[in-house]
């Protein structure tokens, strides 16, 4: 690949960071808020000059005190226990469902596979509002309703665009390795489990991590499903911030904040995983 | 040593290293933490009481005073604890809990949702809880728009525990400005709308800089005009009373004369109408209609701001002291399990056991009560000699001219195609009139497909 000189990567850079600032904005306003009082969130002076409209934008005074109380506004450990619960079952369970089924799609000979394969890719167009209601009535009626299985145990049953990105992934892997580990005596389980999935751990990882995020941010599973304040998550508790006669806008930027930073943390520590995954999982058709 | 290993020995490597494991010993510990160390807040402080959960979507500084009211009445007695919580999306959520076989005993409501949810059988009618003859007495206490807002078909299945009402706040500095006395405001609209032309302010490139006067609210000017959405006579819905008509038909007149374009363009540079960005208060506005809540909102935030109220001026032939009005209240799903709890809640919150006591809830939210007999407590009285424009409000309340919304199945689809209609008649899209009879033709369609009679069963 050709070396690129000093000054060209800091054209680069310079061109990328100015195309990033506007998607750091709203993190920006976000942080910013937090460190306000509610006075200095809903001014009551139309502001007209652009170096108005930036001092808006730095609190004065700072207010650090909006975090302690952000956080003990709503019980904060107890919904955080909450979602790294459902987020550790959902990782499990999705990560693991997923790669069995793609395991199948990819590698195992069968009748109707490609009919199968393209059923469960047509769910994906399905939107999540056109199901609600009937998956609602069948939770109600097994009587998982108030509890956490209606969020747990779909993940257990496959996820359709992780089994797509699994199975183009375990299709890059030469079908010679299976067959040599059959002639050895190895049984289909074996081969699942001792070879593709430590193959396949960059995939792997993007789906767990992907998962991860979906459940982090559920707000709709525990709207419908939970009515007990100890089960609440923390995507669905930071809404009690929010009225309609009034918000704690403040305490809830500074929650929001504390919300947001272990995705960032683990973005950047898992960035790399997850950029291989998606780009291995198509490079070799 | 190969490339990899290298990078990971180079400053930047190890750093990215140390971060990495630290990052890990931190989210294990914080888990251990969680799962070994931390104990959930109790929530239940009176073992062996039976439990009243009851849900609202009070939030903020709010929740507080649902909270102390919760507190009040669980202190009060010994038979039942009620377990207030803050519920987002309330409204979906009682409705799917009630759907689920698990709501709440009772919910603090103010949406437009009691005939719907009546029609579908997903609330408990109030009066089948009470004792003979209580819901009569009840509803002679009463004022008259409390009476019907919780009212369907002839059940009652919403007791309000506070109105809201809409009245002029105005700016007398404004008025002295432009000569006017403040002292006397406007009796009547044609009054209003000329002291407003003389309060509108301009810049050289005759943008608005200050609005005198601008009119929203459709409701609102339906029940000063003598207008209304519902004939109670007939059962009915009369969205093009010709009353109705002309209450649009001046609202247009407005945009027609000040340009519905440039207060768009004036109102859109204004930062909210939230709390302390209201721009009232900033003086973008000399003359506005809204409620009552906004006086603890000034008391709040510009304690010092010099303001008055005033009822809303009627027009020649229009109702005095008229506004629409809705309310907070409690409603029972159907299914829940402590009905009686909860209706022993509700009636010491709204004043119904105890009018005097209950006064100080009502000053605790900025709330109007329900009933005479709690704004004449002594607490109540007292809220209103420290806040003396809030009298406005309290005396409107007893007004006959204050309307609800009509009691129909689709009310919450009537009023946004209410605010389509005004809109569409404002922007001189179709005439009041056109606007009026295309939303009546709407909801009708709705009506039929919800398949039923507003008429009570007999």
């Amino acid at each position: 690949m050709q070396k690129h000189s000093f000054y060209t990567r800091l054209a680069i850079h310079a061109v990328l960071i100015i195309l990033a600032v506007p998607f750091t904005m709203p993190l920006i306003w976000m942080i910013s808020t937090s460190l306000k009082t509610k006075e200095q969130i809903f001014p009551n002076e139309v502001v007209t000059s652009i170096s108005g409209f930036l001092a808006e934008w730095r609190p004065s005074p700072v207010r650090w005190a909006n975090y302690a109380e952000g956080l003990r506004y709503v019980p904060f450990p107890l919904y955080l226990r909450n979602t790294l619960m459902l987020c550790a079952f959902n990782v499990t369970g999705a990560v693991l469902s997923s790669a069995l089924v793609a395991y199948a799609f990819a590698k195992l000979q069968w009748r109707g596979r490609k009919l199968i394969f393209s059923i469960v890719i047509a769910t994906m167009i399905l939107p999540g509002q056109v199901t609600m209601i009937p998956t609602f009535a069948l939770y109600r009626w097994l009587g998982w309703y108030g509890t956490y299985l209606p969020m747990i145990v779909p993940a257990f049953l496959g996820n359709a665009f992780f089994i797509f990105l699994l199975r183009q992934f375990f299709m890059t892997i030469p079908d010679d390795l299976c067959d040599a580990a059959r002639i050895d005596g190895c049984s289909e389980w074996g081969i699942f489990w001792r070879m593709m999935l430590p193959l396949a751990k960059p995939a792997l990882a993007t789906c767990a991590l992907f998962q991860f995020l979906g459940t982090w941010n559920d707000f709709n599973g525990p709207l419908i499903y939970l009515n007990d304040q100890n089960k609440y998550t923390l995507a669905y508790g930071l809404q009690q911030f929010l009225g309609s006669y009034g918000s704690e806008w403040a305490l809830l930027m500074a929650a929001t904040t504390v919300f947001t930073i272990p995705i960032i943390i683990l973005f950047f520590l898992a960035q790399r995983t997850f950029i291989q995954g998606i780009a291995t999982t198509g490079s070799k058709g | 040593m190969d490339a990899e290993a290298r990078a990971r020995l180079t400053p930047v490597g190890m750093a990215l290293l140390v971060a990495r494991i630290a990052s890990v010993a931190a989210a294990v510990a914080v888990a251990l933490w969680l799962y070994l160390g931390y104990t959930p807040p109790k929530r239940s402080s009176y073992p062996g009481r039976e439990k009243v959960i009851f849900w609202h979507m009070w939030t903020s500084n709010w929740a507080e005073v649902i909270n102390n009211i919760c507190r009040r009445f669980n202190e009060s007695q010994e038979r039942y604890e009620v377990v207030p919580l803050t519920v987002c999306g309330g409204s979906l959520k009682t409705l799917i809990a009630t759907a689920g076989g698990d709501p709440p005993d009772c919910m603090g409501q103010w949406e437009t949702v009691i005939p719907a949810w009546a029609e579908r059988g997903a609330l408990t009618p109030l009066d089948e809880l009470m004792e003979p003859g209580d819901w009569a007495r009840l509803r002679d206490k009463m004022y008259p728009a409390v009476r019907e807002i919780g009212t369907y078909k002839g059940h009652f299945y919403g007791l309000a525990t506070g109105m809201n009402i809409w009245a002029c706040y105005y700016r007398p500095s404004h008025f002295k400005e432009a000569g006017f006395d403040p002292d006397k405001f406007p009796k009547t609209l044609e009054e209003l709308d000329a002291i407003a032309e003389k309060l509108y302010r301009y810049d050289k490139n005759n943008n608005i800089t200050r609005i005198g006067f601008t009119p929203w609210g459709l409701s609102h000017w339906i029940a000063l005009f003598g207008g209304t959405l519902f004939d109670y006579d007939r059962n009915e819905l009369s969205i093009c009373h010709p009353r109705n008509i002309d209450a649009l038909a001046w609202m247009a007149g407005y945009s027609n004369k000040y340009g519905y374009d440039r207060v768009l363009q004036f109102q859109a540079g204004l930062p909210s109408t939230m709390e302390a960005s209201w721009p009232f208060m900033s003086g973008a506005y000399s003359i506005v209609v809204d409620g009552q809540w906004r006086i603890q909102q000034i008391f709040e935030y510009m304690p010092n701001l010099d303001y008055r109220t005033a009822p809303i001026p009627p027009p020649a032939g229009g109702k005095e002291n008229a506004c629409w009005s809705n309310g907070n209240f409690m409603i029972i799903p159907s299914g829940a399990k402590n009905k009686k709890g909860a209706l022993e809640f509700m009636s010491f919150w709204s004043g119904v056991s105890d009018p005097a006591r209950a006064a100080e809830f009502y000053t605790w939210g900025g709330w109007l009560p329900i009933t005479p007999d709690v704004a004449n407590a002594p607490i109540y009285q007292e809220y209103i000699r420290k806040f003396p424009e809030f009298k406005t409000f309290v005396d409107i309340m007893s007004s006959p001219n204050v309307q609800v919304t009509p009691p129909t199945p689709v009310q919450a689809y009537l009023m946004h195609r209410l605010g389509w209609a005004e809109d569409a008649a404002r922007r001189e899209v179709m005439s009041p009139k056109a606007a009026l009879e295309t939303i009546r033709d709407e909801v009708d369609r709705e009506l039929k497909n919800t398949r039923v009679s507003l008429k009570p069963a007999s």
